[in-house]
């Protein structure tokens, strides 16, 4: 089936001048009006809706669900998990907490500071958790080093626990993409992510304080990159400090000689 | 050439450079890290300050340039509270790197935390910094920080301490877990990098005159659109192609 020509390229070939030699197209009136409205539109959409879409951005980093049955709490982080964790505990106190060591750093092995959960446990004991009500997934160096195998590792061995994971609000987000991506389909089902809130700043203020604006940033690309790369293996921290400052001395020795 | 077609080409175009710069990673990402990187051979100085960050390496740089003999003392910003150090779950980000100075052999009488105000970014170091070299004007102090953050740690320190910033000069620590030559295969890597050119921007911005240029150049863009609609309206209305 034929088209009609359109009446500008009619124009074009009746005048006899070639595409080079055509005069530049001026905006047409109708044109320039749509233009207007666009600009209206989102000037009008940006001055009464701005507050929204920002807090829209802010939401599309943030997983809150609530599910009807919670056996173990899982924390991974978050302004006030332990509160959180420990207030979960007392609703119903055949709940238990469940705690994933991660790799030892550095600043652990110097005795800087205590492992983190030696910092868990301490923290929901001064909430009146008893550490009998706490799970450990120990970390060892033959276990796999992704945090979702582990804890896929851990459900199999616990098939009808359900399991609520606490961590920080802007990477709840990520988080869930994580054990969608890693869990087995049944084992993701039965896990809930529930993201807290900094004190600070949340979906709904963040671009008020240069701390909100920043967070938001950094795990909007964190969550970028997540779906881009998935889930990456604990790595050890490879730097060696001792021979740094050997190598220090040894430069600062040809230096003074 | 038609407008249409010329979108076309500028697309296939963007999208061959694309194409390239992504089978080109190898050699055209680790220059971008290396870029950030202007930390100086350590030279002897009085002081070392360690930025806040990285606690687990920065800390251990100092401590090491102090027991070469590069510096006589430490200077370590108060950090600001965060949630968990206010809950008292962990502790705060100076009396971590004041420890580890402590268990790498730096005495307890050559480290000084820097009180006169809490700091929580780059350009609150310097401010810090800046205090501190009002009560010991002549004292020379290398900053210990990523490899990462040196370029605007240095451009923050000189735009607060001006002509003093002579006084500074900035050391590289390196990082775990990535190096510039594979940052962007790392999610830590990533984050960092990627992190640190738009902190780059919001810096040059905020305290600095990219904004005045930003708005320099969008009139100049602006008036060049005026002028050009101008010129072809007159050639039209002359009828002069």
């Amino acid at each position: 089936m034929g088209t009609a020509p359109s009446s500008a390229s009619a124009h074009a070939r009746s005048d006899g001048l070639a595409d080079t030699d055509r005069p530049p197209r001026a905006a047409s009136p109708r044109r320039r009006r749509f233009w207007l409205v666009v600009v209206l539109l989102l000037g009008a959409g940006l001055a009464l809706g701005g507050r929204q879409i920002l807090r829209g951005l802010g939401a599309t980093l943030v997983v809150d669900q609530r599910p009807a049955r919670i056996d173990y709490v899982l924390v991974r982080g978050g302004d006030g998990c332990f509160d959180v964790a420990a207030a979960a505990y007392r609703q119903q106190p055949t709940r238990r907490i469940l705690l994933v060591e991660p790799r030892p750093g550095r600043l652990v092995m110097l005795g800087v500071l205590p492992t983190a959960v030696q910092t868990a446990r301490r923290a929901l004991e001064a909430r009146g958790v008893p550490p009998e009500a706490v799970d450990v997934i120990d970390w060892s160096p033959d276990v796999p080093r992704k945090g979702t195998d582990r804890l896929q590792a851990w459900m199999n061995d616990h098939s009808d626990a359900s399991l609520l994971v606490l961590c920080d609000r802007f990477g709840s987000r990520r988080a869930r993409h994580f054990l969608d991506a890693g869990l087995e389909p049944a084992s993701a089902a039965r896990v809930a992510v529930r993201g807290l809130a900094d004190r600070r700043y949340d979906e709904t203020n963040w671009w008020k304080s240069r701390r909100g604006a920043k967070a938001l940033v950094l795990h909007g690309v964190a969550l970028a990159y997540a779906w881009c790369r998935g889930e990456q293996d604990e790595l050890p921290e490879t730097w060696d400090p001792d021979r740094y400052e050997r190598e220090l001395r040894d430069r600062t020795a040809e230096v003074t000689r | 050439m038609s407008r249409r077609r010329r979108r076309l080409l500028v697309l296939l175009a963007l999208g061959g450079l694309a194409g390239l710069l992504w089978g080109a990673r190898a050699s055209v990402l680790p220059p971008l890290a290396r870029w950030l990187d202007v930390g100086e051979e350590p030279h002897p100085a009085d002081y070392v300050m360690v930025l806040p960050g990285d606690e687990s390496v920065r800390p251990f740089v100092a401590a090491a340039l102090v027991r070469a003999g590069l510096a006589r003392g430490v200077l370590v910003p108060k950090t600001e509270t965060a949630p968990a150090v206010a809950d008292g779950i962990v502790p705060p980000t100076h009396e971590v790197i004041r420890r580890v100075l402590r268990r790498r052999g730096v005495p307890e009488d050559r480290i000084v935390v820097l009180e006169h105000g809490q700091t929580g970014h780059t350009y609150g170091d310097a401010v810090l910094l800046a205090a501190f070299l009002d009560s010991a004007p002549d004292a020379r102090v290398i900053v210990v920080t990523s490899f990462y953050h040196t370029r605007r740690a240095r451009w923050t320190f000189s735009q607060v301490l001006e002509r003093r910033a002579e006084q500074v000069s900035i050391v590289s620590a390196p990082t775990d877990r990535f190096a510039p030559e594979d940052w962007w295969q790392r999610q830590e890597g990533f984050l960092a990098i990627s992190g640190e050119y738009l902190k780059l921007v919001y810096y040059a911005a905020r305290y600095g005159t990219l904004r005045w240029w930003a708005i320099g150049c969008a009139a100049a863009v602006l008036a060049g659109m005026i002028y050009r609609r101008r010129r072809r309206r007159n050639r039209q209305a002359t009828g002069g192609y």
